[in-house]
């Protein structure tokens, strides 16, 4: 369990966070999203221990992380670009990683191998981009860390790398109840993966929210009234946006499914579907709610 | 799971290794050509080294080489073993390990003292066994390869320890190489850049009493006497080991709350920014005024100086702090810089502390001293102990009465006066402190009768003149010998020289303030002290007889009977009497007079001495039988006899 608490950093004179607040469960997977510059690195850097908080605090079980060698040991960052050892090969690499990683587990490095079918004795700085990536994760996930901090993991990476390295991570979660934190600029790169999202936006949360929960809350409707909209719909429920096609109106509404069913039943709708919404719209409307325009603040 | 708590990780030091090992071997190597080749090649070679012995030769090999890279290496050491700190992937990665930060330290500071010394140590070791196995005593004993060992390594740690906490205190690995000697050399560039500053405004700072001791600030000034004398104080080697210990204390202190985003940061810590932002610009404010002060001796120069320097210093460390050349903009910071300077300036010239006026009373004073020479007093002091000032209250009234003088009639100006003389004035007072003053005077000897008189006193003469420090019952031999080792004479017959010395103690105090020289020189060998020698004057007239007594003089002193002939010339120069001999003296371009009567020759002789005084004075080539070159010697023209002078109008 992470929990982050009126958390401030500033470098030199420039304020990267701001009061931020955080909750992590064990065994879910966070997507911290936000556009460059928002602090979605220096926010992971913190939680990792690399860097140190200038207020606020950082408790993951219980225990400080900075400069605390018990916690360090059950939790792996990596960074947006992987960082190894000029020189090095994979197998010198794995050495470093095992000799200060107690939990470090060889069979899972071998099988590991088996699924990436990389030469372990080849230098890691002359592999391409995509498979340093990979060893990144190979290494980290053979140390089996109960946390796994990931800067942007699937920036410029391809289709099937991504694939890869998703299926490691969400292997990981679900077998041994690792827990995630992991950032990006793109919410459809880590949609599929996350149960949590948080949006960062100039070093504060716009919001953070429970996919789940999200997705059973937000609902598109298409609706036709005689006449215009009935007050008491508007009333009953938060009408994040509305438009009008005809006599049909677009509405995006906030409410528990049943509920919206039986008060728009009793309204009496000429027309009334229930349609899918994607995660993406979900996002475009919710922060519309908070006055932003998604564009401004994500890919 | 295995607990991971010990202190050493095998996979770090590999990294380690891989990341620095070649630092070392690189040492190594250039210490088997500086040190090793050369002992092995020199190990027959007894001859040429035998007048060297005075000093350690091992620091010597490699022409210099070898005391670069005691400073070199270490910087390199440092910088490279630090170089994950400056870089910003790598620091990250390293701070993301589960490492605490003082195990970090220990290891990569660890690694690079053992790869630092290690090369010394196996040096030694190499060494200390061709010692063994062959002999180059003359080039070595086993102490002097002791002390080349214990110096190196002393060296290397100090100078490693220091560039730690530099790279500590930035982000960028450049720098700290360089800010690493300019930190060395501080504590003595700025002490000397300071009293030599405060000399342009306030009068009477004891100047050489300070800087004397000025080259024992900095280890890269002071390593010309560690490796040539064959001796570090234990006071010294202390420094040098808490030095080491404290910087490596700070460095782990810094590093802990040092900020991991500080890599390729100029400055690592917020709060050191505008700290050096004024203290660069001041001491560049202060390297302007002795460079102008140096140059051109002029107080407005001085001026254009200070503020010259302060913009050019403000701007590098503008330059330096934003890292980027554009800070033409930033003008806050100088501006508080100037009105703390001039206010600070204003401080001193006016003396707020009335520096300049303060002579302590007689009650409190315990010993006055009249100082000339500052290097040679402490010289004195350290060799002999506590030397007598002056302490009858007459003299001490005296002293100050002439104190007084200086402060009167001192000026700023004098400071910058090339012909300047310099006199310091000590107090050792009762209450255990001491309290000097030094003063630049112009003709001294001329517009101060006190200081002439004191100077000539007995009490001066026994705190200046080595031979009344000397224990005479320590003395081993003494060495007569004249100019060319024409004459040798060594007596070692212990009552003997207690007679002499005793003697020639008295001929010193009565001897005036410009005697004339002989041609003998004599040297007072010392166990267990500094042996110390003097010409013979002419005016030394007890031990003169003495020698003449005990039958010695004939070969103490260069007499008429071993004179073959003299030349004397009112005008010409040494070289051209040689080339006037050569040629039989057909030059026509000025006179000489051949002498070669015994009783002439004496009368000129009488008359004569080895130091040339004034321009109205006759040289005299003196040609010593069976020596083909002459001996150069002068008379002044007021003593050379009535013959001489008639000859020559």
């Amino acid at each position: 369990m992470i929990t982050v608490q009126e958390l401030s950093k500033n470098f030199s004179k420039k304020t990267v966070l701001e009061n931020v607040n955080l909750h992590v469960n064990k065994g879910s997977i966070y997507g911290l999203l936000g556009s460059n510059g928002a602090g979605k690195t220096t926010l992971l850097k913190i939680i990792a221990g690399i860097i140190k908080q200038d207020t606020g605090s950082v408790m993951v079980d219980h225990s400080k992380v900075f400069d605390q060698v018990g916690i360090k040991q059950r939790m792996i960052f990596i960074p947006d670009q992987p960082y190894f050892f000029s020189h090095y090969t994979v197998k010198q690499m794995a050495e470093f990683y095992a000799d200060l990683y107690s939990n470090w587990n060889h069979e899972r490095f071998q099988q590991i191998q088996r699924i990436l079918k990389l030469d372990i004795n080849n230098k890691v700085h002359q592999f391409s981009k995509g498979m340093q990536r990979q060893v990144s994760f190979w290494l980290a996930l053979s140390a089996m860390p109960e946390y796994l901090v990931l800067d942007e993991p699937f920036d410029g990476l391809d289709a099937v790398v991504r694939k890869k390295i998703k299926n490691l991570i969400i292997q990981d979660v679900a077998e041994r109840q690792m827990t995630v934190i992991v950032s990006s600029h793109n919410l459809r790169e880590v949609e599929d993966i996350c149960d949590y999202i948080g949006i960062l936006h100039h070093g504060q949360f716009l919001f953070e929210k429970d996919l789940d929960d999200l997705k059973s809350d937000i609902h598109k409707i298409q609706i036709a009234f005689k006449g215009d909209l009935p007050t008491k719909l508007i009333d009953s429920f938060q009408i994040l946006h509305k438009e009008k096609r005809g006599s049909v109106y677009l509405v995006i509404i906030r409410g528990d499914r049943v509920e919206i069913d039986e008060t728009i039943a009793s309204l009496e709708p000429l027309v009334y579907d229930l349609l899918p919404l994607s995660l993406e719209e979900i996002f475009v409307y919710e922060m519309e709610g908070v006055g932003y325009a998604i564009e401004n603040i994500l890919v | 799971m295995r607990l991971k708590t010990s202190l050493f990780s095998h996979e770090l030091a590999k990294q380690n290794f891989r990341q620095v090992g070649w630092i070392s071997l690189i040492y190594m190597v250039s210490l088997f050509f500086f040190v090793v080749m050369n002992v092995i090649l020199n190990i027959g070679n007894v001859e040429e080294y035998y007048y060297e012995l005075w000093r350690n030769e091992l620091f010597h090999l490699g022409a210099g080489f070898q005391l670069i890279f005691l400073f070199l290496i270490p910087v390199l050491m440092a910088i490279f073993i630090l170089r994950y700190l400056h870089q910003k992937d790598a620091s990250d990665f390293m701070h993301s390990l589960p490492i605490s930060r003082t195990k970090l330290f220990v290891h990569h500071v660890g690694f690079g003292f053992i790869a630092l010394w290690l090369p010394i140590l196996l040096t030694g070791l190499i060494l200390f066994i061709i010692a063994n196995v062959s002999n180059v005593a003359h080039i070595y004993t086993l102490s002097n390869l002791a002390y080349w060992i214990l110096m190196s390594l002393l060296i290397l740690s100090i100078t490693f320890s220091v560039s730690i906490v530099v790279g500590m205190l930035t982000g960028i690995s450049i720098i700290q190489g360089i800010f690493t000697f300019i930190f060395l050399f501080f504590p003595a560039g700025f002490t000397l850049l300071l009293i030599f500053n405060m000399n342009f405004a306030l009068i009477g700072i004891p100047e050489s009493f300070y800087l004397g001791e000025l080259d024992k600030f900095s280890p890269i000034t002071d390593v010309a006497q560690l490796t040539v004398e064959e001796y570090a104080s234990p006071l010294k080697v202390m420094v040098y080991i808490l030095g080491t210990i404290i910087m490596l204390g700070l460095g782990l202190f810094l590093y802990k709350k040092r900020p991991v985003e500080a890599a390729t940061q100029p400055i690592a810590f917020q709060v050191l920014k505008p700290i050096f932002i004024y203290s660069f610009t001041f001491c560049f404010t202060l390297i302007g005024g002795f460079y102008y002060g140096i140059i051109q001796t002029d107080i407005r120069w001085i001026l254009f100086g200070y503020g010259l320097f302060s913009l050019i210093g403000y701007l590098i460390s503008q330059v330096i702090v934003q890292k980027t050349w554009r800070v033409f903009h930033q003008w806050r910071e100088y501006l508080y810089f100037c009105i703390g300077a001039i206010i600070f300036m204003v401080l001193i010239v006016f003396d707020i502390t009335g520096f300049e006026n303060r002579i302590p009373k007689l009650e409190e004073i315990e010993t006055a001293y009249l100082i000339t020479d500052t290097y040679m007093f402490n010289n004195r002091e350290s060799f002999y102990g506590n030397l007598n000032g002056f302490t009858d209250p007459t003299d001490i009234e005296k002293v100050q009465a002439l104190h007084r003088q200086f402060i009167d009639q001192s000026r700023r100006a004098d400071f910058l006066d090339h012909n300047r003389w310099d006199i310091t004035v000590r107090y050792k007072l009762k209450n255990g402190k001491d309290f000097v003053r030094e003063y630049h005077m112009l003709d001294l000897p001329e517009r101060f009768p006190i200081y002439t008189e004191l100077i000539n006193s007995t009490t001066y003469k026994l705190y200046t003149e080595p031979i009344f420090l000397i224990d005479q019952q320590l003395a081993s031999s003494l060495r007569f010998s004249t100019i060319g080792s024409y004459k040798e004479l060594t007596i070692t017959d212990r009552d003997q020289i207690v007679e002499f010395i005793e003697l020639l103690r008295q001929d010193v105090l009565e001897e005036p303030k410009y005697a004339r020289e002989t041609m003998t020189y004599i040297d007072i060998h010392m166990v267990d002290q500094a042996d110390l020698g003097r010409y013979i004057y002419v005016e030394d007239e007890r031990i003169i007889n003495w020698l003449k007594q005990n039958k010695l003089y004939e070969q103490a002193m260069i007499t008429v009977n071993d004179i073959d002939r003299m030349i004397l010339s009112d005008s010409a120069s040494y070289e051209e009497i040689l080339y006037a001999q050569n040629h039989n003296f057909d030059q026509k371009d000025f006179k000489t007079l051949l002498v070669t009567d015994e009783e002439a020759m004496q009368d000129i002789l009488d008359q004569t001495q080895m130091g040339y005084v004034e321009d109205d004075t006759y040289i005299v080539a003196l040609y010593l039988k069976q020596r083909l070159d002459p001996i150069i010697i002068y008379v002044d023209s007021v003593l050379v006899p009535d013959f001489v002078t008639e000859y020559f109008n």
